[in-house]
């Protein structure tokens, strides 16, 4: 965890200034979400459906309109594995590596998507076409090995299916 | 149309058997999660395309998931005069075909499953009943006791007509209209419920102490953040009947006195969240959430608050942190969440499970349901059998089931018919048993004295190829990742474990390394902070008295027992 946040915090420096439309935070904070503390999270994840990550300047918009102290949205943003503080793909391949999909092949499926696009586990090509995470269980253990992209859920994936599947997103 | 009287519901219910046995033929497709993954929508797309092409005389209509999710897209075929037909594995081509025999008022063969009689219980006038129940008899649900998941693909989640007509509402419209707040917390109490989400504690105490706690304001919060590798139960629920646990919930306020509920739904179940809300609109205009429910002066709203994809904030004090929208860390206990709870206010967190059953409790007495399952145990529970099985799925039968018929006789054995290794009851957290130690009661009394827990009912089987070091190190590493870093024994102990663990995976460690681990778990267990950190060295202190064999070979030679 701790290292993990390092990481980010590191890669975000490196992260180029993009425009901040601060009309449309407002529109997701107060008229989406009330201005409720409490909907942090999902304030969160509007905001990451917009730019598909969280940039620290709306970040820090957000904490003053909240009134939360940018170190607890900061806290939050590294704690939970849904946010990311650093561009991230058009698509998001999330390879599930739940008991059910490990004991029925998910790490050779996950070798062969790595070995497809030359990504490791939390990886952007550089193309910015795919993001690649792994995730324990979504759910849908009888179908294992699943992997899910955007919303998508691809269930029985043999290993040989790979690349058409990852040929269907742009 | 708002129902506020038995009369509302009565012509609800009318229409509800009007849509369960139509005039014309009907087609309801799965369009669950599950299903969709396997192209259920693009089915259903197709076929209404069809439909408007050719002017059919047929209705086309959703259902949830069975449980089944392999067996998916399944297919409802209802037609005047017969009981429904259930089909599996269906496609695009298969359905057409359909279309066409329906024309012909033949019944096609190709992919159906049984037909379906009624599917939980005898109830209010039962459209389906006169019919010979098949369902029951037909693999995968033979022996099993659906009470919970009976409906569940079989009606049309989004009708509350449908559920109506299942018996749904008559539960709530009891508990307003004849039951006090501490009557419906007598019943459940009577009934000896247990919260099914792994704590097992009793769910009528719990009420109990919240409703006599004074405060203006009082939580009910659903613990939806299903995060067990291997269970999907809760979205089975929530996708196949969430008028059901909308029923159990306004139960639940009412019987505490709240009038907030909060279902608490985990980040990875992307379909399930607009599905709840598209569910919870229908339910309010039908005013059975918001302002005077079923015609009552009772107000209840309620609302579904998305995860961010922590494990442990399935833990309830963490999830109360998530849901002020903060960091989700364990608290320390005392207070419980019933005396301090979200926002400083008695709170009380039920599981999905939990909170379905509580509408056949009020229906049929606590004491019915305490006529289910075991001595200390009872009601039914959902068994999520995942892993190298043949019909991998969700069983729902009595507890204290024995787990071989479960396995074998329900689920079919192992998946190419080789030999079970070992079976895990409780994942994560459950220990392995090996096959010699399958011959036992499913409940948590049985599983707690052999040192392992029943958790929330996901059983993964194991054959003679899998190697239990692999196993155990996938898991050690997810409570790694999950862990929320608050205290030192889970987050650097747990580490630790899975350090060493790698060493005897790759055949660098010593027999000394082994001694350690086992030490390095015995302190963990003791000294963490949550029992998700508790828990988690128990299923290597557990691996290893049992499977000390794969242990050993990894150690001296390097690799697996069975690998030659």
């Amino acid at each position: 965890m701790s290292q993990a946040a390092q990481n980010k915090s590191v890669q975000f420096e490196s992260v180029p200034s993009i425009d901040i439309d601060y009309m449309e935070l407002d529109d997701i904070i107060a008229d989406e979400f009330n201005n409720d503390k409490e909907n942090l999270i999902m304030i969160l994840q509007a905001i990451q459906r917009c730019y598909n990550f969280l940039p620290r300047p709306a970040l820090a918009y957000l904490s003053t309109k909240l009134d939360v102290p940018y170190s607890q949205i900061y806290g939050v943003a590294t704690f939970y594995s849904t946010f990311s503080l650093e561009p991230r793909g058009r698509n998001i391949i999330s390879i599930c590596l739940g008991t059910a999909c490990h004991v029925r092949g998910g790490e050779r499926v996950r070798e062969r998507i790595e070995g497809a696009l030359n990504l490791h586990d939390g990886e952007t090509t550089e193309d910015q076409r795919f993001t690649l995470e792994t995730v324990r269980c979504i759910g849908c253990c009888s179908l294992g090995p699943v992997v899910k992209i955007n919303e998508d859920m691809h269930g029985h994936i043999s290993y040989d299916q790979v690349n058409k599947i990852l040929d269907q997103y742009e | 149309m708002k129902i506020q009287n038995i009369w509302d519901l009565n012509k609800l219910e009318e229409k509800g058997i009007r849509s369960l046995a139509p005039k014309r033929p009907k087609i309801s497709i799965g369009l669950s999660t599950c299903g969709v993954s396997l192209g259920a929508d693009n089915i259903f797309e197709k076929m209404n395309r069809e439909k408007e092409k050719h002017a059919l005389k047929i209705s086309i209509g959703q259902t949830g998931c069975s449980g089944f999710c392999d067996l998916e897209p399944m297919a409802i075929v209802r037609m005047p005069g017969k009981p429904p037909l259930l089909y599996t594995q269906m496609t695009v081509k298969k359905i057409k075909q359909m279309i066409q025999d329906i024309k012909r008022k033949k019944i096609t063969q190709e992919g159906l499953l049984c037909k379906i009689g009624d599917p939980a219980l005898p109830r209010r006038p039962d459209p389906l009943l006169n019919e010979i129940p098949d369902y029951q008899e037909a693999s995968p649900f033979k022996d099993q006791y659906r009470l919970l998941l009976g409906n569940c693909g079989v009606i049309d989640p989004l009708s509350v007509s449908e559920y109506v007509a299942m018996g749904g509402y008559s539960a709530l419209y009891k508990a307003f209209y004849q039951m006090s707040p501490g009557e419906v917390v007598e019943e459940v109490i009577r009934s000896g419920l247990r919260g099914r989400g792994g704590a097992w504690f009793p769910t009528g105490i719990k009420w109990d102490m919240a409703r006599k706690t004074t405060s203006e304001e009082k939580f009910v919060i659903c613990n939806a953040d299903e995060g067990d590798p291997g269970a999907y139960k809760d979205r089975t629920i929530m996708e196949g009947n969430p008028f059901k646990l909308f029923e159990g919930i306004v139960l639940a306020g009412y019987a505490i006195g709240s009038h907030l509920g909060l279902i608490y739904l985990r980040e990875e179940y992307p379909h399930t969240y607009q599905f709840l809300n598209k569910a919870i609109d229908i339910a309010k205009r039908y005013g059975l959430l918001g302002r005077n429910v079923l015609g009552s002066n009772f107000n209840f709203t309620l609302k579904v608050i998305r995860g961010g994809g922590s494990y442990v904030c399935g833990e309830e004090t963490a999830l109360m942190d998530s849901l002020e929208g903060e960091v989700g860390d364990p608290r320390l206990r005392p207070p419980f969440p019933i005396e301090k709870g979200l926002w400083e206010q008695p709170t009380i967190v039920n599981n999905v499970e939990t909170l379905a059953n509580i509408p056949l409790i009020i229906e049929h007495g606590g004491e019915w349901y305490a006529g289910i399952g075991t001595e200390k145990a009872k009601g039914t529970k959902i068994f999520s059998v995942i892993g190298q099985v043949q019909q991998p799925g969700l069983y729902e039968v009595p507890l204290g089931t024995n787990l071989e018929d479960v396995i074998f006789k329900m689920a079919g054995g192992s998946l190419n018919g080789g030999q079970i290794k070992a079976v895990q009851v409780g994942s994560p957290f459950g220990s392995f048993l090996p096959r010699e130690k399958l011959d036992i009661s499913l409940d948590p009394e049985t599983l707690r004295d052999m040192g392992s827990m029943i958790g929330s009912g996901v059983i993964v089987v194991l054959d003679q190829e899998t190697c239990l070091v692999d196993i155990l190190l996938h898991t050690l590493s997810f409570f790694v990742e999950e862990s929320c870093g608050k205290c030192a024994p889970c987050r650097e102990g747990v580490f630790q474990m899975k350090e060493i663990m790698t060493a005897i995976y790759e055949g660098r460690a010593t027999m000394k390394d082994l001694t350690d681990l086992i030490d390095l778990g015995e302190m963990i267990k003791d000294f963490a902070l949550c029992a998700l950190g508790g828990g988690a060295p128990l299923i290597i202190l557990n691996g290893i008295k049992d499977f000390r064999k794969d242990f050993e070979a990894h150690i001296t030679t390097g690799k697996c027992s069975w690998s030659s």
